[in-house]
């Protein structure tokens, strides 16, 4: 043992502490940095030399630098951001769905319907009043408008999730190429420290593919990782695969996962935002058809009364309402003849009838109260009350799911994140410690120096 | 869950004061336009009540405006009966003054003159309309109820409209079935003047009990009259009546409470404000700000 060897070991002390700070330094300046898990320096006694039977420490080395990480929490953490980001879509959507049934400040359908009734009611008292029938005939239009105005805006954002869906489709396959080739640079440096980099980078990425599309993860050795969606992996380590938009014959979007072996349907396994939208896009379809039925049933329930019916000239009722099977509600108009003439409405009981002859307007009238709607259960106001409760209570409910999704995902959060994040006042506490160390093995390295030169006079 | 770390905490934060400026947002909407329900997912639970209710408030606004209309229909009809009353007195009274002895062929020859006067003035009061509609003609009210003889032209069918659920009121009424059922008014008047025109004393006292019986007549049918008249008037009313309490229970099933509204916005307001301070202040709260 020297003084020589004293100053080697004050100098493994500067080393350490001059990589200790250098890691507290990385920490805090990726403090807020997305997806960045702090690293910690661990340290270990030198390989101690023996001499003449007495063994001497040679100072301190660099043990490991860890990265610190949560597989567990991790994996519940990509869950609840899954969920979040799946209810949190589906109540975006669905609240813009619901302005089209807000009937605050615009007449929407349940209106339209009601003034249609109140107008029958209105003409009872004299139905051969002709500014009467008019705005009978105006009211039955109203009530088409209402239903294909509504069928639209639903059709629009139909098509609005579907091109949502289809355009991030596209970044969440970027998003598997970059993990792939992420994985193939870890693989490559497996043997380095800077791996703590590209796996923030990596599980950053993992993390936006769980609030896309809600996957789940499996780590194997090392680094090695396996994406699932539902029961299908979608990157196998090094290996990413694509997903693919398209629609079906309905015009329903469809994703599908390609694989060597084929591709499969993974539509009702998306989770996250995309599982969201694709919900949504299902009430849409619902509300929809329940438009259809609305139009068809009320169609033809008025057009089999009126036919019933003869017109102020004594001519059988047409039709008031035509309507394209298949398309229902998006076709439901009122016959264009009748809008131009409304003397037209077939409001007496037979051809010779006194001009007064409401006889088939109060059977018109009287179909306000029949059950005529979802299988002879509800009256027409009823089945339209209906349609509103449904997207009403659906939306409800996602927003109670999404905000209670987004406090049990930021609870995760906040829970990973002090496991895994920075902590100022801990680094600070971490910078001392080093800059104490620093100094005192300057002070070591100091004193040996002094007895160096203490000798080197001493030997003049 | 509130972060032990520096971001977790300001990130905890941050969700807290977005939470509650989100609900701010919607209680400040709630005090703007006064209602606590203004799209379907505020209360999905009572949109169909509160759309039963739109309804039927609705309704009453058209079963009024239906009464209302009747109303002058069966003034018209009121009005004319009373008239025809009074020409049945006079012809009445007519007939006992000529049946007596002292008067002569001449006095009953003018009298004949007078009667077919008033006969003229009946059919015109069963003529009478309103707005153009003939009222005693049933639903063909488009053309006269009567010609000139008193014969019937109308159809046999009394129109109505609605006033109410499962209530109508007569728009008009049957000329016939009033005036021509159990005894022809026009047919009592056209046989006093012919018992004139023929001086025949014994027919001309066998007319006063056809008046009689015309009287009556007249007389059921003006409470016929009065009865829509009553149903219509009561129609109005309850119209009234529901508009009131409808728009009352609309209201409460969808107007925000100003007292519990207000409240909370202040409540909330501060809250805001206190988380942002408590994210201010823990900005400041690291320990290299402290070193």
């Amino acid at each position: 043992m020297s003084l020589l060897s004293t100053l080697r070991i004050g100098q493994t002390g500067l080393q350490a502490a001059s990589a200790g700070i250098e890691v507290v330094g990385h920490n805090v300046a990726n403090a807020s940095t997305e997806g960045y898990h702090k690293r910690s320096l661990g340290t270990t006694t030198a390989t101690p030399v023996t001499q003449e039977g007495y063994t001497f420490g040679q100072g301190v080395s660099l043990s490991d630098l860890t990265r610190a990480s949560d597989e567990l929490l991790s994996g519940q953490l990509m869950d609840a951001e899954g969920d979040s980001s799946r209810y949190s879509a589906l109540y975006e959507t669905l609240s813009v769905v619901e302005t089209s049934f807000s009937e605050t400040d615009q007449a929407g359908l349940a209106t339209a319907v009601a003034d249609f009734f109140d107008s029958l009611e209105a003409l009872t008292v004299d139905p051969s009043d002709g500014s009467l029938r008019a705005a009978a005939v105006s009211s039955a239009d109203g009530v088409a408008d209402a239903v294909q105005n509504t069928w639209t805006t639903l059709e629009s954002s139909a098509e609005g999730v579907g091109e949502q869906v289809s355009g991030s489709i596209d970044s969440i396959n970027e998003s598997l190429a970059q993990i792939a080739v992420l994985q193939e640079s870890l693989a490559a440096d497996a043997a380095t420290v800077g791996q703590g980099d590209l796996l923030d980078q990596r599980d950053q990425l993992i993390s936006q593919l769980a609030s896309d599309i809600g996957v789940t993860v499996e780590y194997g050795d090392g680094a090695e990782v396996t994406v699932f969606l539902g029961g299908h992996a979608i990157l196998n380590d090094t290996e990413a695969r694509t997903l693919s938009y398209s629609t079906d014959s309905d015009g329903d979007p469809q994703v599908s996962l390609s694989t060597g072996a084929g591709s499969y349907a993974v539509t009702d396994s998306l989770g996250g935002s995309l599982g969201g939208m694709l919900e949504a896009y299902e009430v849409i379809g619902t509300l929809q058809d329940d438009l259809d039925s609305f139009a068809a049933t009320f169609a033809e329930a008025i057009n089999s009364q009126h036919a019933s019916g003869y017109d102020a000239d004594g001519n059988a009722g047409g039709d008031v309402f035509t309507v394209t099977t298949g398309d229902e509600a998006s076709s439901l108009a009122v016959d264009a003849s009748l809008l131009l003439d409304a003397s037209l409405l077939a409001l007496a009981g037979d051809a010779s009838a006194a001009a007064g002859d409401g006889t088939n307007l109060a059977a018109m009238v009287d179909l306000q109260d029949q059950q005529l709607f979802d299988g002879a259960t509800e009256t027409a106001e009823e089945f339209v009350a209906g349609i509103y409760a449904t997207i009403g209570s659906e939306t409800a409910i996602a927003q109670l799911n999404s905000e209670s999704a987004a406090y049990n995902a930021s609870d995760l959060d906040a829970l990973y994140t002090s496991m895994t994040g920075v902590d100022l006042d801990e680094e600070a506490v971490a910078l001392i410690e080093w800059q104490a160390a620093y100094q005192a093995a300057a002070r070591v390295i100091s004193a040996s120096d002094e007895l160096l030169a203490e000798l080197m006079e001493m030997a003049r | 869950m509130i972060g032990t770390t520096y971001h977790a905490r300001l990130s905890g934060l941050t969700l807290e004061a977005s939470r509650i400026a989100s609900e701010l947002a919607e209680v400040q909407e709630q005090a703007t336009t006064g209602l606590a329900v203004s799209t379907p997912s505020d209360a999905p639970e009572s949109i169909e009540y509160i759309h039963r209710l739109s309804s039927e408030l609705s309704d009453q606004g058209t079963w009024s405006a239906n009464a209302e209309r009747s109303l002058s229909y069966l003034d018209t009809a009121e009005t004319a009966m009373d008239q025809m009353g009074d020409v049945i007195d006079s012809a009445r009274e007519l007939a006992t003054q000529l049946s007596s002895a002292g008067y002569n062929e001449d006095d009953r020859a003018a009298g004949a003159a007078e009667v077919d006067s008033m006969l003229e003035t009946l059919v015109s009061l069963a003529n009478s309309k309103f707005d153009g509609r003939y009222i005693f003609a049933g639903t063909a009210y488009d053309s006269e109820a009567y010609d000139s003889t008193g014969t019937y032209l109308g159809s046999s069918d009394q129109p109505s409209t609605i006033t109410g659920e499962s209530q109508e009121v007569a728009t008009g009424f049957v000329g016939s079935v009033l005036f021509q059922d159990s005894v022809d008014i026009f047919g009592v008047l056209t046989d006093l003047a012919d018992a004139l025109e023929a001086d025949d004393v014994d027919a001309i006292q066998a007319t006063l009990e056809g008046f009689d019986s015309a009287t009556t007549a007249l007389s059921t049918a003006r409470g016929l009259v009065a009865t829509e008249y009553n149903q219509a008037e009561d129609a109005m009313t309850l119209a009234s009546n529901m508009e009131v309490l409808l728009s009352s229970s609309l209201d409460d099933a969808t107007a925000a409470d100003p007292v519990a509204v207000y409240t909370r916005l202040a409540e909330l307001q501060t809250t805001y404000e206190a988380t942002l301070q408590l994210t201010s202040a823990s900005q400041s709260m690291n320990l290299f700000s402290m070193l």
